[in-house]
Protein backbone atom coordinates (compact mmCIF):
# COMPACT_ATOMS: atom_id res chain seq x y z
CA UNK A 1 0.00 0.00 0.00
CA UNK A 2 1.46 3.55 -0.86
CA UNK A 3 0.40 6.28 1.01
CA UNK A 4 -3.12 7.53 0.90
CA UNK A 5 -4.09 10.36 -1.23
CA UNK A 6 -3.86 13.51 0.81
CA UNK A 7 0.07 13.07 1.96
CA UNK A 8 0.85 16.12 0.27
CA UNK A 9 3.11 17.92 2.22
CA UNK A 10 5.40 14.94 3.36
CA UNK A 11 8.82 14.29 1.75
CA UNK A 12 8.90 12.52 -1.73
CA UNK A 13 9.21 8.93 -0.85
CA UNK A 14 12.15 7.22 -1.70
CA UNK A 15 10.89 4.86 -5.18
CA UNK A 16 10.23 1.06 -3.49
CA UNK A 17 12.89 -1.54 -3.26
CA UNK A 18 15.52 1.34 -3.18
CA UNK A 19 18.30 0.00 -0.57
CA UNK A 20 17.29 0.45 2.77
CA UNK A 21 19.39 -1.39 5.14
CA UNK A 22 21.89 -4.25 4.58
CA UNK A 23 19.99 -7.48 4.64
CA UNK A 24 16.32 -5.50 2.92
CA UNK A 25 15.43 -5.41 -0.55
CA UNK A 26 17.98 -3.87 -2.58
CA UNK A 27 16.53 -3.27 -6.72
CA UNK A 28 13.16 -4.83 -7.29
CA UNK A 29 12.25 -7.52 -5.20
CA UNK A 30 13.62 -10.59 -6.33
CA UNK A 31 11.35 -13.56 -7.22
CA UNK A 32 11.61 -15.82 -4.34
CA UNK A 33 10.88 -12.38 -1.89
CA UNK A 34 8.04 -12.26 -3.48
CA UNK A 35 6.75 -15.82 -3.24
CA UNK A 36 8.43 -15.86 0.62
CA UNK A 37 5.78 -12.68 0.87
CA UNK A 38 2.81 -14.72 -0.70
CA UNK A 39 3.54 -17.98 1.63
CA UNK A 40 3.38 -15.38 4.72
CA UNK A 41 0.49 -13.65 3.66
CA UNK A 42 -1.16 -17.15 2.72
CA UNK A 43 -0.33 -18.52 5.95
CA UNK A 44 -1.21 -15.87 8.23
CA UNK A 45 -4.31 -15.88 6.38
CA UNK A 46 -5.06 -19.52 7.42
CA UNK A 47 -3.92 -19.27 10.78
CA UNK A 48 -6.33 -16.48 11.42
CA UNK A 49 -8.92 -18.12 10.27
CA UNK A 50 -7.82 -21.49 11.49
CA UNK A 51 -8.00 -19.32 15.11
CA UNK A 52 -11.13 -17.77 14.24
CA UNK A 53 -13.42 -20.85 13.99
CA UNK A 54 -11.64 -22.62 17.23
CA UNK A 55 -12.76 -19.84 18.98
CA UNK A 56 -16.20 -20.10 17.77
CA UNK A 57 -16.28 -23.97 17.72
CA UNK A 58 -14.92 -24.46 21.55
CA UNK A 59 -16.88 -21.99 22.09
CA UNK A 60 -14.88 -19.29 24.19
CA UNK A 61 -16.88 -16.53 22.73
CA UNK A 62 -20.32 -16.99 21.96
CA UNK A 63 -20.98 -17.65 18.51
CA UNK A 64 -23.65 -14.58 18.27
CA UNK A 65 -20.98 -12.29 18.89
CA UNK A 66 -18.16 -13.56 16.35
CA UNK A 67 -19.65 -15.48 14.16
CA UNK A 68 -16.70 -18.04 13.05
CA UNK A 69 -16.17 -18.50 9.38
CA UNK A 70 -18.57 -21.83 8.72
CA UNK A 71 -21.31 -20.24 10.06
CA UNK A 72 -20.42 -16.76 7.49
CA UNK A 73 -19.73 -19.73 4.77
CA UNK A 74 -23.21 -20.96 5.10
CA UNK A 75 -25.01 -17.07 5.32
CA UNK A 76 -23.57 -16.56 2.63
CA UNK A 77 -24.56 -19.62 0.23
CA UNK A 78 -28.18 -19.01 1.53
CA UNK A 79 -27.92 -14.63 0.88
CA UNK A 80 -26.98 -15.60 -2.39
CA UNK A 81 -29.57 -18.77 -3.08
CA UNK A 82 -32.41 -17.02 -1.97
CA UNK A 83 -31.55 -13.81 -4.43
CA UNK A 84 -32.01 -11.18 -1.08
CA UNK A 85 -28.19 -10.41 -1.65
CA UNK A 86 -28.44 -9.33 -5.14
CA UNK A 87 -31.89 -7.69 -4.91
CA UNK A 88 -30.28 -5.55 -1.99
CA UNK A 89 -27.29 -4.89 -4.10
CA UNK A 90 -29.16 -3.82 -7.05
CA UNK A 91 -30.56 -1.13 -5.11
CA UNK A 92 -27.48 0.34 -3.61
CA UNK A 93 -25.57 0.50 -6.86
CA UNK A 94 -28.76 1.55 -8.81
CA UNK A 95 -28.66 4.70 -5.81
CA UNK A 96 -24.74 4.58 -6.25
CA UNK A 97 -24.87 5.56 -9.83
CA UNK A 98 -27.32 7.64 -10.14
CA UNK A 99 -25.34 10.29 -7.51
CA UNK A 100 -22.70 10.00 -9.24
CA UNK A 101 -23.74 10.01 -13.07
CA UNK A 102 -25.21 13.69 -11.19
CA UNK A 103 -22.04 14.72 -10.11
CA UNK A 104 -20.09 13.85 -13.13
CA UNK A 105 -22.59 15.81 -15.20
CA UNK A 106 -22.42 18.64 -12.54
CA UNK A 107 -18.97 18.62 -11.82
CA UNK A 108 -17.44 18.28 -14.84
CA UNK A 109 -18.29 21.41 -16.70
CA UNK A 110 -18.11 23.26 -13.39
CA UNK A 111 -14.60 21.82 -12.85
CA UNK A 112 -13.45 22.63 -16.40
CA UNK A 113 -14.91 26.56 -16.23
CA UNK A 114 -13.19 26.89 -12.07
CA UNK A 115 -10.04 25.30 -13.90
CA UNK A 116 -9.72 27.15 -17.00
CA UNK A 117 -10.85 30.73 -15.84
CA UNK A 118 -9.42 31.62 -12.69
CA UNK A 119 -12.15 33.98 -11.71
CA UNK A 120 -14.46 31.35 -11.48
CA UNK A 121 -13.03 28.91 -9.08
CA UNK A 122 -12.01 32.46 -7.21
CA UNK A 123 -15.61 32.77 -6.90
CA UNK A 124 -16.62 29.31 -6.04
CA UNK A 125 -14.32 28.73 -3.05
CA UNK A 126 -16.74 29.61 -0.75
CA UNK A 127 -18.43 26.72 -1.95
CA UNK A 128 -15.75 24.44 -2.26
CA UNK A 129 -14.45 25.06 0.68
CA UNK A 130 -17.67 24.51 2.57
CA UNK A 131 -18.42 21.15 1.01
CA UNK A 132 -14.58 20.18 1.74
CA UNK A 133 -14.96 20.62 5.78
CA UNK A 134 -18.61 19.56 6.42
CA UNK A 135 -18.52 15.57 6.63
CA UNK A 136 -21.84 15.74 3.65
CA UNK A 137 -23.32 12.88 5.38
CA UNK A 138 -24.25 14.76 8.42
CA UNK A 139 -27.12 16.25 5.90
CA UNK A 140 -28.84 12.52 5.85
CA UNK A 141 -31.78 13.15 8.54
CA UNK A 142 -32.51 16.65 6.56
CA UNK A 143 -32.28 14.61 3.32
CA UNK A 144 -34.90 12.06 4.50
CA UNK A 145 -37.20 14.72 5.94
CA UNK A 146 -37.26 16.58 2.73
CA UNK A 147 -37.62 13.90 0.26
CA UNK A 148 -38.67 10.97 2.28
CA UNK A 149 -36.91 7.47 2.90
CA UNK A 150 -36.20 5.85 -0.18
CA UNK A 151 -33.88 6.18 -3.37
CA UNK A 152 -33.74 10.05 -4.09
CA UNK A 153 -32.04 11.25 -0.16
CA UNK A 154 -29.19 8.73 -0.81
CA UNK A 155 -28.39 9.21 -4.36
CA UNK A 156 -28.65 12.96 -3.58
CA UNK A 157 -26.13 12.72 -0.83
CA UNK A 158 -24.24 10.82 -3.23
CA UNK A 159 -24.38 13.25 -5.60
CA UNK A 160 -23.41 15.84 -2.96
CA UNK A 161 -20.11 13.76 -2.16
CA UNK A 162 -19.15 12.95 -5.55
CA UNK A 163 -19.52 16.64 -7.30
CA UNK A 164 -16.68 17.75 -5.14
CA UNK A 165 -14.43 15.39 -5.55
CA UNK A 166 -15.07 15.50 -9.43
CA UNK A 167 -14.83 19.30 -9.18
CA UNK A 168 -11.70 19.50 -7.35
CA UNK A 169 -9.82 16.93 -9.35
CA UNK A 170 -10.79 18.30 -12.86
CA UNK A 171 -10.12 21.98 -11.95
CA UNK A 172 -7.13 20.80 -11.09
CA UNK A 173 -6.42 18.92 -13.84
CA UNK A 174 -7.60 21.41 -16.07
CA UNK A 175 -4.80 24.13 -14.37
CA UNK A 176 -1.92 21.55 -14.79
CA UNK A 177 -2.56 21.29 -18.83
CA UNK A 178 1.13 21.69 -20.56
CA UNK A 179 1.05 25.26 -21.31
CA UNK A 180 3.81 24.37 -24.44
CA UNK A 181 0.40 22.36 -25.97
CA UNK A 182 -1.87 25.00 -25.36
CA UNK A 183 0.81 27.57 -26.84
CA UNK A 184 0.81 25.19 -30.09
CA UNK A 185 -2.62 25.48 -30.21
CA UNK A 186 -2.71 28.93 -29.74
CA UNK A 187 0.42 29.20 -32.72
CA UNK A 188 -2.19 27.06 -35.56
CA UNK A 189 -4.51 29.84 -34.72
CA UNK A 190 -7.24 27.29 -33.08
CA UNK A 191 -11.05 29.00 -32.29
CA UNK A 192 -11.35 28.50 -28.08
CA UNK A 193 -14.00 25.86 -28.88
CA UNK A 194 -11.59 23.73 -30.91
CA UNK A 195 -8.97 24.19 -28.91
CA UNK A 196 -10.85 23.25 -25.82
CA UNK A 197 -12.02 20.20 -27.83
CA UNK A 198 -8.85 18.57 -28.69
CA UNK A 199 -6.46 19.62 -25.91
CA UNK A 200 -8.29 20.59 -22.97
CA UNK A 201 -10.85 17.95 -22.54
CA UNK A 202 -8.63 15.12 -23.85
CA UNK A 203 -5.98 16.65 -21.35
CA UNK A 204 -8.22 16.21 -18.55
CA UNK A 205 -9.27 12.73 -19.23
CA UNK A 206 -6.83 11.02 -16.41
CA UNK A 207 -8.02 13.70 -13.91
CA UNK A 208 -11.80 12.79 -14.46
CA UNK A 209 -10.86 9.33 -13.98
CA UNK A 210 -9.50 9.81 -10.62
CA UNK A 211 -11.92 12.23 -9.49
CA UNK A 212 -14.52 9.74 -11.04
CA UNK A 213 -12.24 6.61 -8.80
CA UNK A 214 -12.58 8.65 -5.63
CA UNK A 215 -16.04 9.68 -5.88
CA UNK A 216 -17.50 6.12 -5.94
CA UNK A 217 -15.46 4.86 -3.37
CA UNK A 218 -16.73 7.80 -0.73
CA UNK A 219 -20.00 7.51 -2.82
CA UNK A 220 -20.42 3.88 -1.60
CA UNK A 221 -19.29 4.39 1.46
CA UNK A 222 -21.95 7.01 1.70
CA UNK A 223 -25.00 4.58 0.48
CA UNK A 224 -24.49 2.28 3.04
CA UNK A 225 -24.33 4.70 5.98
CA UNK A 226 -26.70 6.08 4.57
CA UNK A 227 -28.96 2.90 4.31
CA UNK A 228 -27.83 2.08 7.70
CA UNK A 229 -29.56 5.43 9.07
CA UNK A 230 -32.65 5.25 7.66
CA UNK A 231 -33.56 2.85 4.81
CA UNK A 232 -35.77 0.13 3.63
CA UNK A 233 -33.83 -1.69 1.35
CA UNK A 234 -30.07 -2.04 0.10
CA UNK A 235 -26.36 -3.14 1.51
CA UNK A 236 -26.63 -0.71 4.54
CA UNK A 237 -30.00 -1.59 5.71
CA UNK A 238 -29.08 -5.41 5.43
CA UNK A 239 -26.17 -4.59 8.32
CA UNK A 240 -28.97 -2.65 10.13
CA UNK A 241 -31.31 -5.37 10.05
CA UNK A 242 -28.94 -8.67 10.62
CA UNK A 243 -27.10 -6.37 13.15
CA UNK A 244 -30.33 -5.37 15.30
CA UNK A 245 -31.17 -8.93 14.92
CA UNK A 246 -28.28 -10.61 15.75
CA UNK A 247 -27.22 -12.53 12.33
CA UNK A 248 -24.02 -11.74 12.68
CA UNK A 249 -22.65 -13.86 10.34
CA UNK A 250 -25.43 -12.22 7.82
CA UNK A 251 -23.74 -8.80 8.87
CA UNK A 252 -20.34 -10.24 8.02
CA UNK A 253 -21.23 -11.14 4.37
CA UNK A 254 -22.86 -7.73 3.70
CA UNK A 255 -19.23 -6.08 4.86
CA UNK A 256 -17.52 -8.64 2.85
CA UNK A 257 -19.61 -7.61 -0.73
CA UNK A 258 -19.71 -3.86 0.13
CA UNK A 259 -16.18 -4.17 0.92
CA UNK A 260 -15.40 -6.47 -2.79
CA UNK A 261 -17.59 -4.16 -4.45
CA UNK A 262 -15.24 -1.10 -3.57
CA UNK A 263 -12.46 -2.84 -4.21
CA UNK A 264 -13.80 -3.64 -7.82
CA UNK A 265 -14.81 -0.54 -8.78
CA UNK A 266 -11.69 0.93 -7.83
CA UNK A 267 -9.69 -1.72 -9.44
CA UNK A 268 -11.68 -0.92 -13.12
CA UNK A 269 -11.39 2.97 -13.01
CA UNK A 270 -7.61 2.13 -12.31
CA UNK A 271 -7.11 -0.28 -15.23
CA UNK A 272 -9.06 2.37 -17.32
CA UNK A 273 -7.05 5.10 -16.07
CA UNK A 274 -4.36 2.72 -17.99
CA UNK A 275 -5.60 2.54 -20.37
CA UNK A 276 -5.61 6.01 -21.00
CA UNK A 277 -1.93 6.55 -19.82
CA UNK A 278 -1.11 4.12 -22.82
CA UNK A 279 -3.06 5.60 -25.40
CA UNK A 280 -0.87 9.21 -23.98
CA UNK A 281 2.52 7.86 -24.18
CA UNK A 282 2.29 7.05 -27.90
CA UNK A 283 0.75 10.04 -28.77
CA UNK B 1 0.14 41.62 -4.04
CA UNK B 2 -2.23 43.33 -6.41
CA UNK B 3 -3.51 39.41 -7.52
CA UNK B 4 -3.73 38.36 -4.46
CA UNK B 5 -6.05 41.28 -3.16
CA UNK B 6 -7.88 40.61 -6.54
CA UNK B 7 -8.25 37.01 -5.51
CA UNK B 8 -9.88 37.73 -2.53
CA UNK B 9 -12.00 40.48 -3.73
CA UNK B 10 -13.50 37.75 -6.05
CA UNK B 11 -14.09 35.11 -3.39
CA UNK B 12 -15.55 37.54 -0.86
CA UNK B 13 -17.96 39.28 -3.07
CA UNK B 14 -19.03 35.80 -4.18
CA UNK B 15 -19.05 34.42 -0.68
CA UNK B 16 -21.14 37.90 0.40
CA UNK B 17 -23.26 37.29 -2.74
CA UNK B 18 -24.24 34.19 -2.54
CA UNK B 19 -25.40 34.59 1.40
CA UNK B 20 -27.22 37.68 0.24
CA UNK B 21 -29.48 35.79 -2.47
CA UNK B 22 -29.35 32.85 0.25
CA UNK B 23 -31.41 35.39 2.52
CA UNK B 24 -32.88 37.45 -0.20
CA UNK B 25 -34.64 34.17 -1.65
CA UNK B 26 -35.75 33.03 1.81
CA UNK B 27 -36.95 36.29 3.07
CA UNK B 28 -39.21 37.02 -0.23
CA UNK B 29 -40.21 32.91 0.31
CA UNK B 30 -39.14 31.55 -2.82
CA UNK B 31 -37.69 28.82 -0.33
CA UNK B 32 -39.82 27.65 2.46
CA UNK B 33 -37.96 28.64 6.06
CA UNK B 34 -39.17 25.16 7.19
CA UNK B 35 -37.10 23.79 4.29
CA UNK B 36 -33.80 26.08 3.87
CA UNK B 37 -33.31 29.03 7.13
CA UNK B 38 -32.19 31.96 6.14
CA UNK B 39 -28.01 32.35 7.14
CA UNK B 40 -29.31 35.31 9.52
CA UNK B 41 -31.89 33.01 10.92
CA UNK B 42 -29.02 30.30 11.54
CA UNK B 43 -26.61 32.76 13.01
CA UNK B 44 -28.97 34.05 15.71
CA UNK B 45 -30.18 30.66 16.30
CA UNK B 46 -26.65 29.91 17.34
CA UNK B 47 -26.00 31.81 19.98
CA UNK B 48 -28.51 31.17 22.35
CA UNK B 49 -28.11 27.34 20.71
CA UNK B 50 -24.64 27.20 22.08
CA UNK B 51 -24.90 28.76 24.95
CA UNK B 52 -27.66 26.68 26.47
CA UNK B 53 -26.83 24.35 29.37
CA UNK B 54 -28.33 21.01 27.25
CA UNK B 55 -25.41 22.02 24.99
CA UNK B 56 -22.61 21.66 26.93
CA UNK B 57 -23.48 18.09 27.94
CA UNK B 58 -23.42 17.11 23.85
CA UNK B 59 -20.46 19.19 23.42
CA UNK B 60 -18.85 16.83 25.78
CA UNK B 61 -19.90 13.36 25.28
CA UNK B 62 -18.57 14.17 21.10
CA UNK B 63 -15.25 15.88 22.50
CA UNK B 64 -15.12 13.21 24.92
CA UNK B 65 -15.82 10.54 22.04
CA UNK B 66 -13.21 11.90 19.36
CA UNK B 67 -10.37 12.10 21.85
CA UNK B 68 -10.73 9.11 23.29
CA UNK B 69 -10.97 7.34 20.09
CA UNK B 70 -8.05 9.50 18.47
CA UNK B 71 -5.67 8.62 21.18
CA UNK B 72 -6.11 5.33 20.64
CA UNK B 73 -6.03 5.31 17.47
CA UNK B 74 -2.47 7.35 17.62
CA UNK B 75 -1.49 4.86 20.66
CA UNK B 76 -2.06 1.97 18.85
CA UNK B 77 -1.23 2.84 15.16
CA UNK B 78 2.20 4.62 15.54
CA UNK B 79 3.94 1.00 16.98
CA UNK B 80 2.20 -0.77 14.47
CA UNK B 81 2.87 1.76 11.56
CA UNK B 82 6.40 1.27 12.53
CA UNK B 83 6.76 -1.83 13.20
CA UNK B 84 5.05 -2.77 9.55
CA UNK B 85 7.33 -0.52 8.00
CA UNK B 86 10.17 -1.44 9.38
CA UNK B 87 9.77 -5.99 9.41
CA UNK B 88 9.34 -7.09 5.76
CA UNK B 89 8.00 -10.14 7.49
CA UNK B 90 5.86 -8.60 9.68
CA UNK B 91 4.51 -6.24 7.04
CA UNK B 92 4.11 -9.87 4.53
CA UNK B 93 2.01 -11.50 7.78
CA UNK B 94 -0.77 -8.26 8.37
CA UNK B 95 -0.80 -7.10 5.12
CA UNK B 96 -3.59 -9.33 4.22
CA UNK B 97 -5.83 -8.36 7.55
CA UNK B 98 -5.16 -4.55 6.84
CA UNK B 99 -5.97 -4.95 3.05
CA UNK B 100 -9.24 -6.25 4.13
CA UNK B 101 -10.59 -3.69 6.57
CA UNK B 102 -8.99 -1.26 4.79
CA UNK B 103 -11.52 -2.24 1.95
CA UNK B 104 -14.77 -2.47 4.67
CA UNK B 105 -16.49 0.79 5.42
CA UNK B 106 -15.83 1.28 8.70
CA UNK B 107 -18.82 2.98 9.52
CA UNK B 108 -21.06 0.25 8.47
CA UNK B 109 -19.31 -2.01 11.38
CA UNK B 110 -21.40 0.21 13.86
CA UNK B 111 -24.17 -2.47 13.97
CA UNK B 112 -21.69 -5.05 15.22
CA UNK B 113 -19.96 -2.66 16.99
CA UNK B 114 -22.80 -2.41 19.35
CA UNK B 115 -23.24 -5.74 19.79
CA UNK B 116 -20.01 -6.29 20.98
CA UNK B 117 -19.87 -3.14 23.54
CA UNK B 118 -23.45 -1.64 23.36
CA UNK B 119 -24.71 1.63 22.54
CA UNK B 120 -23.24 4.55 24.38
CA UNK B 121 -19.91 6.47 24.60
CA UNK B 122 -17.50 2.98 23.47
CA UNK B 123 -19.35 2.53 20.57
CA UNK B 124 -18.81 6.02 19.12
CA UNK B 125 -15.05 5.46 20.18
CA UNK B 126 -14.67 2.06 18.50
CA UNK B 127 -15.55 3.70 15.39
CA UNK B 128 -13.56 6.71 15.94
CA UNK B 129 -10.52 4.93 16.59
CA UNK B 130 -10.87 2.35 13.51
CA UNK B 131 -11.47 5.69 11.44
CA UNK B 132 -8.54 6.36 12.53
CA UNK B 133 -6.47 3.96 12.74
CA UNK B 134 -5.60 3.26 9.39
CA UNK B 135 -4.85 5.91 8.14
CA UNK B 136 -1.83 6.36 10.69
CA UNK B 137 -0.81 2.69 9.73
CA UNK B 138 -0.39 2.98 6.46
CA UNK B 139 1.47 6.61 6.57
CA UNK B 140 4.12 5.56 9.08
CA UNK B 141 4.65 2.19 7.53
CA UNK B 142 5.31 4.00 3.94
CA UNK B 143 7.21 6.72 6.04
CA UNK B 144 9.24 3.99 7.71
CA UNK B 145 10.18 2.31 4.03
CA UNK B 146 11.27 5.59 2.65
CA UNK B 147 13.98 6.66 5.25
CA UNK B 148 16.37 8.13 3.90
CA UNK B 149 18.99 5.32 3.27
CA UNK B 150 22.00 7.69 3.51
CA UNK B 151 20.64 8.06 7.19
CA UNK B 152 20.22 4.51 8.08
CA UNK B 153 24.08 3.63 6.54
CA UNK B 154 25.45 6.21 8.60
CA UNK B 155 23.19 5.12 12.16
CA UNK B 156 24.53 1.82 10.96
CA UNK B 157 28.22 2.33 10.81
CA UNK B 158 28.38 4.19 14.01
CA UNK B 159 27.10 1.02 15.99
CA UNK B 160 23.51 2.00 16.36
CA UNK B 161 21.67 -0.74 17.54
CA UNK B 162 17.76 -1.66 15.86
CA UNK B 163 15.67 0.57 18.55
CA UNK B 164 17.87 2.91 18.87
CA UNK B 165 17.88 3.58 15.14
CA UNK B 166 14.37 3.74 15.02
CA UNK B 167 14.58 6.06 18.00
CA UNK B 168 16.80 8.40 16.79
CA UNK B 169 16.74 7.77 12.88
CA UNK B 170 12.86 6.69 11.67
CA UNK B 171 11.08 8.58 14.32
CA UNK B 172 12.18 12.30 13.52
CA UNK B 173 12.05 11.53 9.68
CA UNK B 174 8.45 10.01 10.05
CA UNK B 175 7.41 12.67 11.65
CA UNK B 176 5.25 14.72 8.44
CA UNK B 177 4.35 11.35 7.32
CA UNK B 178 2.37 11.04 10.55
CA UNK B 179 1.24 14.69 10.99
CA UNK B 180 -0.43 13.65 7.00
CA UNK B 181 -2.02 10.28 8.66
CA UNK B 182 -3.22 12.46 11.52
CA UNK B 183 -5.07 14.96 9.44
CA UNK B 184 -6.50 11.76 7.53
CA UNK B 185 -8.16 10.56 10.65
CA UNK B 186 -9.09 13.81 12.10
CA UNK B 187 -11.60 14.07 9.04
CA UNK B 188 -12.35 10.69 9.43
CA UNK B 189 -13.01 10.63 13.01
CA UNK B 190 -15.06 13.85 12.89
CA UNK B 191 -17.43 11.69 10.17
CA UNK B 192 -17.17 8.57 12.66
CA UNK B 193 -18.42 10.87 15.43
CA UNK B 194 -21.34 12.23 13.51
CA UNK B 195 -22.51 9.20 11.70
CA UNK B 196 -21.70 6.95 15.40
CA UNK B 197 -24.13 9.62 17.38
CA UNK B 198 -26.90 9.72 14.78
CA UNK B 199 -27.11 5.57 14.33
CA UNK B 200 -27.28 5.16 18.20
CA UNK B 201 -26.62 7.66 20.95
CA UNK B 202 -28.29 9.75 23.80
CA UNK B 203 -25.84 12.66 23.45
CA UNK B 204 -23.66 14.35 21.40
CA UNK B 205 -24.07 16.67 18.47
CA UNK B 206 -24.65 13.59 15.51
CA UNK B 207 -27.72 13.07 17.94
CA UNK B 208 -28.46 16.69 17.64
CA UNK B 209 -27.91 16.83 14.28
CA UNK B 210 -30.06 13.15 13.66
CA UNK B 211 -32.91 14.55 16.43
CA UNK B 212 -33.36 18.36 14.94
CA UNK B 213 -32.67 17.11 11.11
CA UNK B 214 -35.31 14.05 11.26
CA UNK B 215 -37.66 16.81 13.10
CA UNK B 216 -37.24 19.66 10.33
CA UNK B 217 -36.11 21.74 13.12
CA UNK B 218 -33.89 23.18 10.61
CA UNK B 219 -32.38 26.32 11.93
CA UNK B 220 -31.35 24.07 14.82
CA UNK B 221 -29.65 21.59 12.29
CA UNK B 222 -27.83 24.04 10.60
CA UNK B 223 -26.73 25.64 13.66
CA UNK B 224 -25.10 22.50 15.02
CA UNK B 225 -23.57 21.28 11.44
CA UNK B 226 -22.24 24.98 11.54
CA UNK B 227 -20.49 24.22 14.82
CA UNK B 228 -19.47 20.86 13.08
CA UNK B 229 -17.80 22.37 10.37
CA UNK B 230 -16.11 25.07 12.52
CA UNK B 231 -14.21 22.64 14.74
CA UNK B 232 -13.23 20.58 11.87
CA UNK B 233 -11.60 23.91 10.21
CA UNK B 234 -10.41 24.25 13.88
CA UNK B 235 -8.33 20.87 14.14
CA UNK B 236 -7.46 20.88 10.81
CA UNK B 237 -5.84 24.29 11.08
CA UNK B 238 -3.97 23.52 13.96
CA UNK B 239 -2.20 20.74 12.20
CA UNK B 240 -1.44 22.44 9.87
CA UNK B 241 0.29 25.18 11.72
CA UNK B 242 2.08 21.91 13.54
CA UNK B 243 2.94 20.54 10.50
CA UNK B 244 4.70 24.20 9.66
CA UNK B 245 6.02 24.58 12.92
CA UNK B 246 7.96 20.99 12.76
CA UNK B 247 9.07 21.27 9.47
CA UNK B 248 10.96 24.08 10.19
CA UNK B 249 14.06 22.84 11.50
CA UNK B 250 14.92 19.88 8.48
CA UNK B 251 17.65 21.25 6.46
CA UNK B 252 16.66 21.70 2.58
CA UNK B 253 13.26 22.05 3.05
CA UNK B 254 12.05 26.12 2.82
CA UNK B 255 7.91 24.80 2.98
Amino acid sequence: MGPIAGVTRAPDPVPRGVAVLDGRAAGPPSRERHWARVGLGAGSVLAGLFLWEAIGTLGLINRIVLSPPRDVAAAAVQLVRSGELAMHVGVSLHELVVGLTLAVAVGLPMGVLAGWFRRVAWVLRPLTGAFYATPIIVFAPLMVAWLGIGFWDKAILVFLEGFFQVFVTVSAGVRALDDAWLRVASAFAARPAFTFRTVVLPGAVPYILVGVRLATGRGLVTVVVAELLASTAGLGWMVAYYGQTFKIANVFVVLLVTAGLGVLADAGIRRLEGHVEQWRATV
Amino acid sequence: MLRANEERLWTVGALTAGLLVWEGAVRTGVIATSFLPAPSAILRAAGPFYAGAEMREHLVASGLEFLIGLALAVAAGVPIGVAIGWSPCLDAILAPYLAALYAVPKLALLPIVIVWVGIGLWSVVVVVFLAGFFPIVVNLATAVRSVDPTLLRVARSLQAGELRTIWTVVVPSSVPFFLAGLRLAVIGGLVAVVVGEMYASKAGIGYLVAVTGATLQVTKMFAAVLGLTLSGLLALWAIDRTQHRVERWRPGRSA
